[in-house]
């Protein structure tokens, strides 16, 4: 069974006194995997990401990677690529200076191989520009590019679209597509955009204060993310209580004139039938499509209301 | 080990730190020359021993100061990031502790041969009166107080989280602003603890080896600073400052793996 999971982490906690950065998080990956790690700031996926890359310890629990227990994963430094929110690098050096440092870091000495994971993200032509005057497109795809000395089949990838442009964000998407394509790396990548997060990944997870909340495919989020009704009644409260008398839990009151429901879409007519029966007025329904984003903030509405308790 | 340690001299080689280290050292060196061979030092009559001191105080109170910024460059610009599994494997960390020793040991032989070099070279302003045992007691304070300098540096690093204040209170130790503060300090805490006699191990140790001058000055040389002995048991200082050693690089180490449980 060890074998099956290249990654998979066991009620992994991390506590900063009184705040509990990470909250049990149970994971598994498989090979090949690009898993899509969502969450706002703050919600725990750096400090996730860094207990995985062994950069913090964990309070409790534990993890394994490639079947080995993390307490004995320093034997993996070079299996594992890294890079946690901006790149760390030394300004006054090129870009082929700092992949040499790391190069030389894990034992290796071959140049070519610099140059060619430099070709990989684009910086070969860079020659002896310092890293100062980069961009901070090109400063993360240096991060990516440091991430994969070493040959990794493991990348752990922490907001590495945070700050860029439109076109550097591309860049990176493309750039992390290839690598998963091309050379079969599995790959844990976080953002709070969740749109480009949806284009890339094939399998994602919500964490929420420190929670996984969900755990989702690609195919499952077209699935769930591709129909809503959105129901305009005149009275919002009587709508929800004929709603729920018909068992339709999944909805959700978007605001005072608006309902969104997630179920029953094929039953569409039926149910606004059953809500002019009960004198309800509809003055709109609508089919729409959900996007990632709409579904990623009524799911962590809902884990903070049941956490908190907040029932309004 | 060794290869963390060709990383960082690589590193360390294509940064403007070695730069502006030869070019500290080169116009310190210009100096001395030029007080040495073309004033004659003034009129100034000194011994071999104290032409040495002088040229590596220097050293003493500037470059250990550069050299232990070494220590936390990678966790400053945030390179440390990039090398996984730390928390399991200390070896990255411990080899900026070791390149910063091993630097200070190129550098501090640099800085005594060189200085033994200028100063032996016949001239009118050095007095030749020192001894090889005298010499020998000399190079051996200097080349373990380069050390102890080091190792303030990186736990004054290693505490307030930054290079500059590191630095710059590695510096004003090593040069005797602060001796006062730090020997009070320190006197504090054996009558807190009730020790009567301030020998060994921290209060001497600190007079003794963080100030620079007071080997040369203890012997009333100021008219001529002719020095022909050197005060104190030698290999009761060596044991003094090798715990000095010790007693920070630990202290430096423990606070960081306690920040590793933190971050």
């Amino acid at each position: 069974m060890a074998e099956e999971f290249l990654l998979q982490t066991n009620d992994l906690t991390k506590r900063y006194k009184d705040v509990l950065a990470v909250d049990h998080v149970n994971l598994k990956l498989k090979k090949g995997e690009i898993y899509g790690l969502i969450g706002r700031n703050g919600a725990g996926k750096t400090t996730l990401l860094k207990m995985l890359a062994g950069l913090a310890d964990p309070t409790e629990g534990s993890f394994s990677i490639f079947g080995v227990s993390g307490k004995k994963t320093a034997s993996l430094r070079d299996r594992v690529g890294v890079l946690i929110e901006r790149p760390g690098l030394f300004n006054g050096m090129n870009a082929f200076q700092n992949m040499k440092v790391k190069s030389l870091a894990l034992g290796l000495q071959d140049d070519a191989y610099i140059r060619e994971l430099l070709n990989i993200v684009g910086l070969d032509k860079e020659g002896k520009r310092p890293v100062r005057k980069y961009s901070l497109g090109m400063k993360q795809r240096l991060g990516i590019a440091l991430s994969l000395v070493g040959h990794p089949d493991l990348l752990l990838l922490d907001e590495p679209i945070n700050g860029l442009d439109p076109q550097g964000i591309i860049e990176v998407r493309e750039m992390i597509e290839r690598l998963a394509k091309e050379q079969n790396i599995t790959i844990i990548i976080s953002s709070h955009i969740l749109e480009e997060l949806s284009k890339i990944a094939t399998r994602y997870g919500i964490i929420n204060e420190g929670r996984l909340i969900a755990e989702f495919t690609h195919g499952e989020l077209i699935e769930r993310c591709s129909q809503l009704i959105e129901l305009r009644p005149d009275d919002i409260t009587k709508a929800t209580t004929v709603l729920e008398a018909l068992g339709i839990k999944d909805y959700k009151s978007v605001d005072k004139r608006t309902i969104h429901i997630f179920e029953s879409v094929d039953d569409c007519g039926q149910v606004v039938l059953e809500l002019a029966k009960n004198g309800i007025r509809i003055h709109g329904v609508e089919v729409k499509h959900q996007s990632l984003e709409d579904y990623y903030i009524s799911l962590t509405e809902k884990d903070s209301q049941v956490r908190h308790g907040d029932k309004k | 080990m060794t290869d963390y340690l060709k990383a960082r001299f690589y590193a360390y080689r294509y940064s403007r730190n070695l730069i502006v280290m030869l070019i500290s050292m080169g116009l310190w060196t210009l100096g001395t020359i030029l007080n040495v061979f073309v004033f004659d030092g003034n009129g100034y009559r000194i011994s071999l021993y104290y032409g040495v001191w002088t040229f590596v105080e220097f050293y003493l109170c500037f470059i250990p100061a550069l050299v232990s910024t070494w220590y936390a460059n990678t966790t400053i610009n945030g390179y440390d990031g990039n090398i996984p599994y730390q928390t399991k494997d200390r070896r990255f960390h411990y080899s900026a502790v070791l390149f910063v020793f091993v630097m200070n040991t190129i550098l501090v032989i640099s800085s005594l041969v060189l200085g033994i070099i200028i100063y032996s070279i016949p001239n009118c302003m050095v007095e030749y009166t020192n001894d090889p045992f005298t010499m020998f007691k000399l190079i051996v304070v200097l080349f373990f107080s380069s050390y102890c300098r080091c190792a303030f540096v990186i736990f004054a690093t290693e505490i307030t989280g930054s290079r500059i204040w590191g630095s710059v209170l590695g510096m004003l130790v090593s040069c005797g602003f602060l001796s006062g503060v730090v020997i009070g300090i320190e006197v504090t805490f054996c009558v807190i603890f009730g020790i009567r006699e301030t020998t060994l191990p921290l209060s001497s140790t600190t007079s003794f080896y963080m100030i620079n001058n007071i080997i040369p000055s203890s012997q009333g040389g100021e008219h001529h600073l002719i020095v022909s002995d050197f005060p104190g048991n030698i290999w009761f200082m060596m044991l003094g400052m090798i715990a000095y050693i010790a007693l920070f690089v630990g202290i430096t180490t423990a606070v960081n793996k306690r920040k590793d449980v933190l971050r």
